[in-house]
């Protein structure tokens, strides 16, 4: 009944507990009619559940990255591909890109580009369609997933009538219904005024942390993001320079990697070139800020 | 470009024609349609249009349903026009009643055509458009083109919009000159649309990709036509009343004035 699902071929693997939920070794591409790698031998593995931010220069790999994680490379995209990329044990170069798709959902930078259908509930609708979905199911996760993004009142909407924020919350239910473990979205926010930003944030925060939803957002508002993040990973020229702890790397000037950092960070950072002791550790937001101060402070009343 | 944006749009209503199955409204206007091209007479095309009337008022689609009869009036004149001057030459006097008569039914007829599928359009979403083509076995891949079609044409007026504006802001000059610079006027603006609707096209081929199109022979649907008791009892009226209307026209001639 259910036309393509991805559970026949997870069965068929078998579940294995030692896999990372993403592996991606010594990767290398170049599209067709470039002279240049747009990755270069990336190595990187992402567990289940992780919150990851992806950041760099525009033109830096991001989103060749983000493609390779769901197959559209080495599938939609033509050119040199080396290496392997594993998402939840399936080798992506190995299956078609609607399977992956239901493991490793895409959400774009221009909303309107990702949205086919003519209402809000008929748009998140469209991948279970395509998919061959019984009617029953199709209803239940359109629900489930109008529910998850608080948008079930948009419902009937038709997308010329939503704001950039609210078609990006329907662009990601859409993906969101088709239940995958990754959600890798590409600068989700880049059109988006400050406030619609922030309130896609929260969701996608919020997805990580309810639905335990492995994510991977490529970023150029850091400050927004780097509280939830579990990993940070910049990115230059095809490469990966930094992968790990947001606030190690935030001691040094990242402005050169096309990374603007946020701006409590900044500051303690001046701070600390003139008295190492007040940050131990770098905040990543005001409250962290205040704490840190309000710490050093007390530290000094009671030694002095 | 606000107005040919309005003339897309769908103002969803909740009467009793919008609610009817668009198969039901599709038969309902092809039946006007058939009567209307039955009967030359003057008296039958205003019963039709008096009907059609009816039913917009109901939907409470009037202003637009009179707005579309109006926007046809060139091609309505026209087509008096022409009727007038061939019957003129053909019966070899000018100003004959009998000529001025027949064109008149002609041009009057054209209103009745066009009336009745503007009714049809205008209580019928493209949504419901696309769920008719569905039942209709025509391959969803067609039907996906429809609704596509539909889905980003504000879009790309928009953007035709945005390319005007910023040709216009370095100096273009739309509105000079006679019609062939007009024409080249046009060039600046339609190669970065085409360029920019290219590149959409790939953009959108690569989210048809992650949203698994084609991924399954056999495609399901959430919303499907069916049809309620109030259809069937529309479908029944309307199967009498283009039955009678054949019935009567060959079978029973009337005496029609």
């Amino acid at each position: 009944m259910c036309g393509v699902d991805r559970r026949k071929t997870r069965d068929a693997r078998g579940e294995n507990k030692t896999l990372k939920l993403i592996e991606v070794k010594d990767l290398s591409f170049r599209y067709s009619g470039s002279d240049s790698y747009a990755l270069k031998n990336v190595n990187l593995s992402i567990s289940e559940g992780e919150f990851v931010v992806l950041a760099g220069k525009s033109g830096c790999g991001k989103t060749t990255l983000l493609r390779c994680l769901n197959g559209l490379i080495p599938h939609f995209y033509e050119g040199d591909f080396s290496g392997t990329v594993k998402i939840d044990g399936m080798e992506t170069s190995k299956n078609p890109p609607h399977i992956l798709a239901q493991t490793a959902g895409m959400v774009f930078q221009n909303p309107d580009n990702q949205l086919f259908a003519l209402t809000v509930e008929a748009d998140i609708a469209f991948p279970l369609e395509n998919l061959g979905l019984p009617r029953d199911v199709i209803r239940e996760r359109v629900e489930w997933a109008l529910r998850l993004l608080n948008i079930s009142e948009l419902r009937d909407r038709s997308p010329f009538e939503l704001s950039g924020g609210q078609k990006q919350k329907v662009a990601i239910a859409s993906v969101i219904a088709m239940k995958p473990k990754i959600l890798l979205l590409d600068e989700p926010t880049s059109s988006l005024d400050p406030l619609s930003a922030k309130n896609l944030i929260d969701s996608i925060v919020e997805l990580n942390k309810k639905e335990r939803l492995t994510i991977i957002i490529s970023e150029h508002r850091l400050e927004l993001l780097l509280p939830h993040a579990d990993r940070l990973i910049i990115m230059d020229e095809g490469e990966i320079i930094y992968n790990g702890d947001p606030r190690k790397i935030l001691e040094k000037d990242l402005l050169i990697y096309g990374v603007s950092m946020p701006k409590v960070s900044e500051v303690a950072r001046y701070v600390n070139a003139v008295n190492h002791s007040i940050f131990k550790e770098i905040p990543l937001t005001v409250e962290e800020f205040v704490q840190a101060l309000r710490r050093y402070l007390d530290d000094k009343d009671r030694g002095g | 470009m606000a107005t040919m944006l309005q003339g897309l749009q769908f103002y969803p209503g909740k009467s009793i024609v919008h609610r009817l199955d668009p198969r039901v409204k599709l038969f309902l206007s092809s039946a006007l349609l058939i009567t209307t091209l039955l009967y030359l007479e003057v008296t039958i095309t205003t019963l039709i249009i008096a009907i059609e009337a009816i039913l917009a008022i109901i939907s409470r689609t009037m202003k637009r349903w009179i707005k579309t009869v109006y926007g046809a009036a060139p091609l309505v004149i026209a087509v008096f026009a022409m009727n007038y001057l061939v019957r003129s030459f053909s019966y070899g006097e000018f100003f004959s009643p009998t000529g001025l008569y027949e064109s008149f039914a002609a041009a009057y007829r054209l209103i009745a055509l066009l009336a009745s599928f503007s009714i049809f359009f205008l209580t019928t979403t493209p949504e419901e458009l696309g769920m008719t083509l569905t039942k209709f076995k025509i391959p969803y891949m067609y039907t996906f083109a429809f609704v596509s079609a539909i889905r980003f044409t504000p879009v790309l007026a928009e953007e035709l919009q945005t390319i005007m504006d910023a040709q216009r802001s370095r100096g273009l000059e739309l509105d000079k000159g006679g019609p062939l610079a007009k024409i080249r006027g046009y060039i600046p603006i339609l190669v970065p649309l085409i360029v920019n609707v290219l590149r959409r096209s790939y953009e959108l081929a690569e989210a048809m990709e992650v949203k698994c199109f084609g991924a399954s022979k056999k495609r399901t649907f959430l919303k499907e036509l069916k049809m309620s008791s109030k259809d069937f009892a529309a479908l029944a009226m309307i199967t009498l009343f283009l039955g009678s209307a054949i019935y009567l026209r060959f079978f029973y001639p009337l005496r029609i004035p």
